[in-house]
């Protein structure tokens, strides 16, 4: 990959992660919103991106595995029943992983020829010991045979239940995922921190005052003594405010905006991106992530219900020369694939003139 | 995932009146499809492709007038049906009316009729024409009336003569002034006529039937 152009997908094919049993969407745009009827594999789809953002390093599967409510406990002990609970959360990555366990593959990556693809194969005994597994169970315990583009890995199963190292917090270029519910407190103040006092500060208050006119600055503090909070500086109150006293749009907002920056040459992933945003502010949200997205060079992946949502999002589009927008629509066929309606800045233009509702 | 739905897409409320009327007078059971009107040939042509590019439409027809000529009026439904991967179109539209069926794309049954009879030039009330019962001496006396009035008081256009007649007929009805689509309900427009008995049919083709090869199409190919 070469740095100065980022990461970018052209095209897309993912097969056998989670609900996607197949997909292939034959065209990209910078921005992309993904509409469809629920179940039908947009949640799958994100993870899929963020296990290829990530090049497919362990780290990556563990986060997809706790965000999916899966408890990962830290240090489990010896005793089977923990690993089992472990390698059935790592199964439930595969397309039919829950009912059976030999064969699991995924694969995710651009059309041939694009660029690289990454390939994840479930073993059922790995080969050899790892040299980053301190507890030496690898060897005849499941494996991940990761490749990307050409150099293959094999990971112990059992090194997915380490202590995450930090490589999020030194590294750009890979997917920032907003889940629907938003980024926890202490993960956004991880990210505050990396672009605090930079050139990348000033495009989050920006997005902010979207919904605040008046804020004038913004930080994290100790609160109870352990947690770091957002707080904000208004301008018509001499104390700093607590964001999550600013209502459910401005927390998503800052969500949204904290990913965004740092997500610079990577993937930015937002979850169900209508929560909380009011229908009126929608489209100035777009135009944001638009123009962030040119400028940061990142490649946007949302999903929505919302038919508010994509509106905003067509006219945002419409007005944004410099960057492609596209709408995807997924369905599912009757061989359990997926197919997509891939709709361009032209399309977009049609429906919503004249009031189709895509969804 | 949301309910299937059949879409039938027209210029005006009186091809609207027309063809649920039609409809009811053959089937008289539920219309599996719901008309769409959309106010105009621009707005109808946008719709047409704004619903085959995404929607839960099932399957899609459109109804037009042919207005001066059929050649100007088709190619437009052929590029966007071709520009979406509707493979292969026929380059001239069939007499009794286009239908593909394209099971692997999202609207899977698409349908183009053009007023009136998808060949010649006209419009809905060129159809409506041949629906009026053979030797009705009403509707030539209109047409006498209609064609002897003096050119300096005739305000519309000589293409819109037919128009002119249909209503000219309505309007001297034991209720004068019927629409359109009253008029076939209440049977002083004939639907057994040959031209209403072809267009149900490719109603019934378009929104009911499965998938049946037609003569200048390939199912299942793209």
């Amino acid at each position: 990959m070469n740095d100065s152009e980022g990461l970018f997908l052209p095209s897309l094919r993912v097969e056998g992660v989670r609900a996607i049993r197949s997909l292939r969407i034959e065209s990209l745009g910078r921005v992309n919103l993904f509409v469809g009827a629920n179940n039908v594999g947009k949640t799958s789809l994100l993870e899929a991106l963020r296990l290829y953002a990530a090049r497919g390093i362990p780290q990556a599967f563990r986060d997809i595995l706790q965000v999916r409510g899966n408890v990962l406990s830290p240090t489990p002990g010896d005793s089977l029943e923990e690993w089992g609970i472990l390698v059935e959360a790592v199964q439930s990555l595969f397309h039919g992983g829950l009912s059976r366990t030999d064969g699991l593959a995924l694969q995710v990556g651009p059309e041939t020829g694009e660029g690289p693809t990454l390939t994840v194969q479930l073993k059922s005994r790995g080969t050899s010991d790892q040299d980053d597994s301190p507890r030496r169970v690898s060897a005849g315990f499941p494996a991940l045979v990761i490749g990307y583009g050409d150099e293959h890995t094999e990971v112990g199963v059992d090194t997915l239940a380490l202590q995450p190292r930090p490589y999020i917090e030194n590294q750009v270029s890979f997917a920032v995922f907003v889940p629907p519910s938003g980024i926890d407190e202490g993960r956004l103040g991880t990210l505050w921190d990396r672009v605090t006092l930079t050139e990348w500060e000033r495009p989050v208050l920006e997005a902010l005052r979207i919904i605040v006119p008046g804020l004038r600055g913004l930080s994290f503090i100790i609160e109870g003594g352990r947690r770091r909070v957002p707080v904000a500086k208004l301008e018509d109150s001499p104390r700093p405010v607590p964001l999550r006293n600013m209502g459910d749009g401005v927390n998503r907002l800052l969500s949204i905006s904290l990913a965004m920056v740092n997500a610079r040459e990577g993937f930015l992933l937002i979850d169900e991106f209508e929560n909380g945003l009011h229908y009126s502010v929608q489209e100035e949200v777009w135009r944001a992530i638009f123009a962030l997205a040119r400028d940061l060079q990142v490649q946007v992946f949302a999903t929505t219900h919302s038919w508010d949502c994509i509106q905003a999002f067509a006219a945002a589009s419409n007005d944004s020369a410099e960057v492609d927008g596209m709408l995807h629509r997924l369905e599912r066929k009757r061989d359990d694939s997926l197919r997509t309606v891939d709709l361009d800045e032209a399309d977009l233009a049609v429906i919503t003139r004249q009031h189709i509702e895509v969804r | 995932m949301a309910l299937a739905r059949n879409v039938l897409l027209v210029e005006g409320t009186s091809d609207s009146g027309v063809i649920t009327n039609l409809w009811k007078r053959h089937y008289p059971e539920d219309q599996p499809f719901e008309i769409d009107v959309r106010f105009g040939l621009s707005n109808v042509r946008e719709a047409f492709t704004g619903f085959l590019v995404g929607s839960e439409v099932q399957r899609l027809g459109v109804v037009v007038d042919a207005d001066e000529s059929l050649e100007t009026r088709w190619p437009g439904f052929y590029q966007a049906l071709v520009v979406r991967g509707y493979r292969p179109v026929p380059k001239k539209l069939p007499g009794d009316g286009l239908v593909l069926h394209r099971p692997e794309r999202s609207v899977s049954t698409v349908g183009v009729w053009v007023m009136p009879d998808n060949q010649d030039p006209g419009r809905l009330e060129d159809f409506v024409r041949d629906l009026v019962p053979v030797g009705d001496r009403l509707w030539e006396h209109a047409g006498t009336v209609v064609d002897q009035i003096p050119d300096d008081l005739r305000r519309f256009r000589a293409i819109h003569r037919t128009k002119a007649h249909v209503y000219t007929w309505l309007a001297w009805q034991n209720e004068p002034g019927l629409r359109l689509g009253p008029a076939v309900e209440r049977r002083l427009l004939d639907s057994d006529a040959p031209h209403a008995v072809g267009f149900v049919s490719w109603l019934r083709r378009l929104f009911v039937e499965g998938p049946v090869t037609h003569p200048d199409d390939v199912v299942g190919s793209r």
